[in-house]
């Protein structure tokens, strides 16, 4: 498989990426109502996702595999879930032949500082995400969202530390306004520090606002964007439809009923979805491709990149 | 770098079946034309 060089890192990455925010779930066998993570079913996409080429993977602290909002901030048994998965699937492959991101920012426990982008909690994040990935070093370490309350330069300098120490190779940005993350670029070039090198934020044909925003700014400075939602979780995959028996509009329709992302653009959708059916080529395949081809587009734009 | 090209933007993907990796996989083995990218480009164009 033909892999993609990552932006100005040199590292060598699949075209796509595979997430671990959501990951197969099971009924709670004790608690009634609750999903849990189903861990084997889960080791076993992990790998087949290795299997099938896709090198890099992608992970938070704050990632328990399935979405339980009601116990986001008050249950921390689970935290890190995602994390402690991922490096039991990936145990025992060559740590050379892929790549991971993690995240730090999101509250991971009850204590004061378990939470935010200063020194003190990234130096202890850092140790414990490594320790449930069971790996030396993470390819990239991305603060997960901005933290008002520590000065850019310190958070800086922290990562450029944490990269001296061996621990992360690269650092970056997640969900940062276009005038932080210029901020951020600012301070690393002002300071003569290694600078943020790759960011990751939410683009989909259906939420485009990023694109002139921080992946513009990410474009101009040379950085990766990884980009979360490329489907709109499914709703630009059709993956809704699939499995009911008249595969019809109607029914498509009917099961995005409450969902207001679809309903404010269905007609929209049911033209894309109109396409994948005459051209024979599944709308999550339309829908990727074309925030695959968006790098290309800034380039044509801008002329070549390098 | 042989064949390696520098890319940008990448798509992360997430997961609950097999089946659901493996299509969203086939988009790296289907080509599409720059026209059909437009077509779609201009269906969500506001």
């Amino acid at each position: 498989m033909e892999l993609k060089i990552l932006g100005k890192t040199g590292i060598k990455s699949s075209p796509l990426i595979y997430g671990t925010w959501y990951l197969p779930n099971m009924p709670s066998p004790n608690e009634p109502g609750k999903r849990i993570v189903d861990r084997e079913s889960s080791i076993r996409l992990i790998k087949k996702a290795y299997d099938l080429g896709i090198n890099f993977f992608d992970t938070a602290d704050v990632y328990r595999g399935v979405y339980d909002r009601e116990n986001l901030f008050n249950d921390f048994s689970t935290v890190g879930l995602a994390e402690k998965i991922l490096g039991e699937a990936l145990n025992g492959y060559e740590r050379e032949s892929f790549v991971i991101s993690t995240k730090v920012m999101g509250r991971v426990g009850p204590l004061p500082n378990d939470q935010g982008l200063n020194r003190k909690h990234i130096f202890n994040a850092i140790d414990k995400s490594l320790e449930r990935l069971k790996m030396k070093y993470v390819d990239f370490y991305l603060y997960h969202a901005p933290d008002n309350y520590t000065d850019p330069a310190i958070a800086s300098k922290t990562m450029n530390k944490l990269i001296d120490d061996g621990k992360i190779l690269h650092y970056g940005l997640s969900n940062f306004s276009n005038s932080e993350l210029k901020r951020y670029i600012e301070v690393s070039t002002e300071l003569g520090l290694e600078g943020p090198v790759i960011i990751q934020d939410k683009l989909n044909l259906l939420e485009q606002k990023n694109l002139s925003t921080v992946i513009r700014t990410a474009e101009e400075n040379k950085m990766v964007s990884m980009i979360y939602s490329p489907l709109a979780q499914g709703i630009l995959a059709g993956r809704y439809i699939k499995g009911d028996e008249s595969n019809s509009r109607k029914e498509y329709e009917k099961n995005f009923k409450g969902n207001a992302l679809f309903q404010q653009n269905s007609e929209r959708i049911m033209k894309l979805y109109d396409l994948s059916v005459e051209l024979g080529i599944p709308m999550s395949v339309l829908s990727l491709k074309w925030v695959m081809t968006r790098g290309e587009i800034f380039s044509r734009l801008s002329g070549p990149a390098e | 770098m042989g064949h390696d090209k520098r890319r940008n933007i990448f798509p992360i993907i997430g997961a609950s079946r097999v089946e659901q990796v493996e299509e969203d996989f086939s988009v790296l083995n289907i080509k599409i034309d720059n026209e059909t990218i437009e077509k779609i480009d201009n269906i969500f164009k506001s």
